[in-house]
């Protein structure tokens, strides 16, 4: 008891650090420039702290980071919104909400959708910082556990928790994934140091970057599936009613099993380094669709697909604080970046920080709180402005989103040759979604393929080429019956009456 | 166009012919346009706050009257940038900010840019390789790990951040003077190498002091020997009651390494002029003696020293000789 | 003249796609077995899961021609027609063009001009406010990339 007590003066005296004024419109300033990053499609949030980094050399660094940690709530919430409107994930994490929020939104509810994102993200982002108020050391030890097949087993589960995505074609599902694991592939591999499928091309040897493959077979692919039959992105009446987000805030806690699993998935996936929320959208809105009595309703607008990523995704962000701060390991890419400032700043992350800096490790997770809620109450009040823009006509609004997807793209590396990718991809979008061949799982196989056979690789390295090592350690034992469960549940859960049957007529 | 535009075309493109336009050779060059300084690594990376550190310490200072702007092309380890650098022959704003890495990859593959291409510019700090272990290991000396590793060969574990990099030339340099075998695991980097060691899935890693640092005070890792002809200087207590200075030296510890060191280079774009090259020289020289440089050497656990011009040339004619010589043992040579 | 009163069955396109699919598969085989395919004692080489992938897709885009042609009847309608196509072009030809001119004159010229042509087919605006919107759309993406945040976007020869 007296743990918490003690826990809770820290966080009282952080509230006080946090709520000076000048850290105060540096965290306004934070989200404003988060939300503007976050819309915008290809960059994301771990380019936008990274752009706004050099102009905190003068700060103090709690507010510098204050301000930074704004900038990254601001373009989660920021990615969700042209998720919703457009069908167009501006932020990576954001992906998962397009499955349902833009049906939402097609269906006149965008008002809803947003809300629903909104509030699910506040839930989680308070779960997370929850977390990092009274968990911090020991959920930072349970991170030490993971090794590489740990880390291999966690990329299978999040595999098999995806793997009934997608819808009724298996063959073509198939395909989908494969193409999507051999795209994994291109570029440097961290394992043996050679280059791998670049035929030749320089350009290839960073990879394709799967924010480029979203943007142009989702996001460009969908463009010209809209024009094919000359028809308009339909602009969707879509004023923020103020009693509809009440009402629809309200209704939140009636998912209350969705939001507490999506941040549990959350919180776990920012905690390890080296994953972070887009995986953990990802696999949350997988196991919502898993899990819920409808599943059915998934993909065509159903509020647990929007609560699940949402929730989700924040809980990833706060939690991935944790291992940066106590243990200097950066809990998700964006968290990387914000590494990169504590170091830059003089500050030595580790299990000291919080006793020689108690000031700056509180007053931060002060400002979490009360940068997340701020950062809601901003974009729920902002919103309309950008579901205005949808009722712009096509003419004008079109080639814009065509100009900053090819600006996006190109600033994921600065590259003009990714401009040309992403083009390309959006005419591989076209045809895959015109021909019913899925996206979803593509691109959840470019994300995991490399990590997954990494991990599996080091594994093996570790093993001497046996596979016995991915059976060795309690965690991971647990880890992969789960995700043998994971995939082959649904499909026990179908035959099970086959299967009684078959076992009673045994025994 | 109506003929608006194109008045206005004209007028712009005159103005701009003019401006790039070569002025006459002064004997002092100073650069016209804006400074972009390359990092070749992802944000947040130890090239990144090297960058980073040489942007604050000349901006702060006013050592360069334009804009520096960072840009990021870390892609491939930092191959992106240095293709990029590449690419820009003859333009003296472009600065790649770099470690070994510049000479040493091309030996294994080929990258698209050619070393020789490049205008070495100067070496600024380097960065020690220590051999840590696990503090659960039985092994708390250096002899004490080469024992374990002569018992059974390729049992030890040694983590690393990727393959045949800093971290996997130094390990095969370490089999080869001490005469054993171990196992090399590649991780994406440094950091992950530190959790991984921390976390005990493997044996033992060869990062340089900062990326250590943290596990080193929590107790979770233990230094072994720092492979440099001298101890290192700082001696304020950093963790569990030790200071940098405490580590012996890997001559003094048994193990047959005098000096194996992470430049942090600074690399231009090739057919620079002699004024060009000149200036920057100064510039770097200014960098090493200002606050803003001293406080990220010694955050960081680097040591600084300054080469440049024939200095750092023969450096690196040294490193590369010595690369080449573990990549042919290890047969990890190009065309190979 | 292109004549547009052309019929695509999805049969043809389903069966063109998976061909394409497949070429695909055997590019990443022909790539991937230019590496170490081996699984030697540390573990599957650079080129195993690569090889492993394209099998699999191969494989697959194989057993999706045979359904294809096995569900022949059913795929008879068309799928795509000469409206389509010029609708299409409509986005990626213009698209097209002003990417390719980005290497010479940047993104902020093609940009216009990309805006402009759209203003202009769709709506029935004079030359002069189209020419106006053209010409405001870059220059505040110009004032948002480079000004506030700092992205140096290609520019080419001219700006």
């Amino acid at each position: 008891m007296d743990f918490f007590i003690d826990q809770l003066g820290l966080l009282s005296d952080g509230f006080s650090v946090a709520l000076s004024l000048q850290n105060m419109l540096f965290l306004l300033f934070g989200v404003g420039i988060g939300i503007l990053v976050g819309v915008l499609p290809g960059l994301g949030a771990a380019n936008g702290v990274a752009i706004l980094l050099p102009l905190t050399f003068g700060l103090e660094p709690v507010t510098a980071m204050i301000m930074l940690t704004a900038t990254y709530w601001g373009a989660l919430l920021g990615g969700s919104i042209t998720s919703i409107l457009f069908n167009i994930p501006g932020e990576p994490a954001a992906l998962p909400t397009t499955f349902d929020g833009h049906p939402m939104a097609l269906q006149g509810k965008a008002s809803e959708a947003m809300a629903l994102a909104f509030s699910s993200s506040a839930v989680g982002a308070m779960i997370g910082t929850l977390l990092l108020t009274f968990a911090a050391s020991w959920i930072a030890d349970f991170g030490l556990r993971f090794g590489a097949p740990e880390y291999f087993a966690i990329y299978l589960l999040a595999f098999a928790s995806f793997i009934g995505m997608g819808g009724p074609d298996p063959i073509k599902t198939l395909i989908s994934i494969m193409v999507g694991l051999g795209l994994s592939t291109i570029g440097l591999d961290t394992v043996s140091g050679d280059v791998r499928m670049t035929f030749g091309l320089l350009d290839l040897v960073k990879g394709i970057s799967f924010m480029l493959v979203v943007i142009g077979m989702i996001g460009i692919g969908e463009l010209l599936i809209t024009m094919e039959s000359n028809l308009e992105l339909r602009g969707v009446a879509a004023r923020m009613d103020p009693r509809v987000v009440l009402r629809t805030i309200i209704s939140l806690p009636r998912y209350w099993v969705a939001l507490i699993r999506s941040a549990a998935v959350g919180c776990w996936m920012g905690v390890l380094p080296g994953s972070g929320a887009t995986i953990a959208s990802m696999m949350s809105y997988g196991f919502a669709r898993r899990f819920s009595a409808n599943r059915e309703a998934f993909g065509k607008g159903a509020r647990e697909g929007v609560v699940s990523p949402e929730a989700a995704d924040h809980a990833a962000a706060t939690s991935a604080m944790l291992p940066t701060l106590t243990l200097g390991i950066p809990g998700s890419g964006t968290a990387a970046v914000l590494l990169g400032g504590l170091l830059m700043w003089g500050l030595q992350p580790g299990p000291m920080l919080f006793v020689s800096q108690p000031d700056f490790v509180w007053g931060l997770v002060g400002s979490m709180y009360l940068g997340n809620l701020t950062a809601v109450v901003v974009v729920l009040l902002s919103a309309p402005l950008f579901a205005a823009i949808l009722r712009i006509p096509f003419a004008y609004i079109g080639p814009v989103i065509l100009v900053i997807c090819m600006i996006g793209a190109f600033a994921i590396t600065m590259s003009l040759f990714d401009i040309y990718m992403t083009l390309i991809f959006g005419l591989l979008g076209y045809l895959f979604k015109k021909l019913d061949y899925p996206i979803a799982p593509l691109v959840l196989a470019l994300i995991l393929g490399d990590q997954a056979e990494e991990s599996f690789r080091q594994s093996m390295i570790l093993s001497g080429g046996g596979i016995g090592i991915f059976w060795e350690s309690t965690l991971s034992k647990v880890l992969m019956t789960c995700a043998a469960l994971a995939l082959l549940g649904p499909a026990l859960i179908k035959n099970r009456a086959l299967i009684t049957s078959h076992l009673r007529n045994r025994g | 166009m109506n003929s608006n535009v194109k008045g206005r075309f004209f007028s712009l493109a005159a103005m701009v012919s003019v401006a790039v336009c070569p002025l006459p050779a002064f004997a002092d060059w100073a650069p016209e346009n804006d400074i972009e300084f390359v990092a070749t690594s992802k944000p947040g990376g130890g090239t990144d706050r090297f960058t980073r550190a040489i942007q604050s310490a000349i901006q702060n200072n006013g050592l360069v009257d334009q804009d520096i702007r960072v840009v990021y092309q870390g892609a491939a380890n930092g191959t992106q940038g240095l293709v990029y650098i590449d690419q820009n022959a003859g333009d003296p704003h472009k600065l790649a900010f770099a470690t070994s890495q510049v000479w040493m990859l091309p030996l294994t593959s080929d990258l698209g840019y050619d070393r020789n291409d490049l205008t070495p510019l100067a070496a600024m700090a380097f960065d020690e390789f220590i051999i840590w272990v696990n503090a659960d290991r039985p092994y708390d000396t250096v002899e004490g790990l080469i024992e374990a590793a002569r018992k059974d060969p390729k049992g030890i574990k040694v983590g690393g951040g990727k393959s045949k990099d800093a971290d996997h030339v130094f390990t095969k340099l370490i089999e080869e003077r001490a005469g054993v075998e171990v196992t090399y695991v590649p991780y994406k980097g440094g950091a992950e190498a530190a959790v991984q060691l921390a976390g005990g899935h493997v044996d033992a890693n060869t990062n340089n002091p900062a990326e250590n640092l943290a596990q080193w005070q929590a107790g979770k890792v233990v230094p072994l020997c720092v492979a440099s002809p001298t101890r290192m200087a700082d001696t304020g207590i950093v963790a569990q009651e030790k200071s940098w200075a405490d580590i012996p030296t890997c001559i003094e510890s048994g193990l047959d390494i005098e000096s194996f060191r992470f430049p942090r280079t600074v690399f231009m774009p090739g057919d620079l002029t002699e004024e060009q090259l000149a200036y920057w020289q100064g510039v770097m020289e200014k960098v090493v003696e200002t606050e803003e440089w001293q406080t990220y050497v010694t955050n960081s656990g680097l040591t600084s020293a300054l080469k440049v011009g024939d200095d750092f040339d023969a450096f690196i004619e040294d490193s590369e000789g010595v690369g080449q010589q573990i990549f042919e043992n290890a047969g990890w040579l190009k065309g190979n | 003249m292109l004549r547009l009163d052309f019929e695509i069955k999805r049969f043809a396109a389903e069966l063109a796609f998976a061909l394409f699919l497949l070429l695909i598969g055997v590019a990443a085989v022909t790539g991937a077995l230019q590496m170490n395919v081996g699984w030697r004692d540390d573990g599957p080489g650079a080129g195993f899961f690569p090889l492993l992938v394209g099998l699999i897709l191969c494989a697959a885009c194989i057993v999706q021609i045979v359904i294809t042609f096995k569900a022949r009847r059913a795929l008879q309608a068309p799928i795509f027609n000469g409206q389509a196509f010029q609708n299409l072009s409509g986005i990626v030809v213009p698209t097209a063009l002003c990417a390719a001119a980005i290497p010479l004159v940047g993104i902020y010229v093609p940009a216009a001009f990309l805006l402009a042509y759209f203003v202009h087919r769709r709506t029935e605006r004079a030359p002069l406010e189209i020419a106006a919107i053209a010409v405001a759309v870059p220059v505040a993406l110009y004032v948002l990339f480079d000004l506030t945040l700092e992205i140096k976007l290609p520019s080419g020869w001219i700006f």
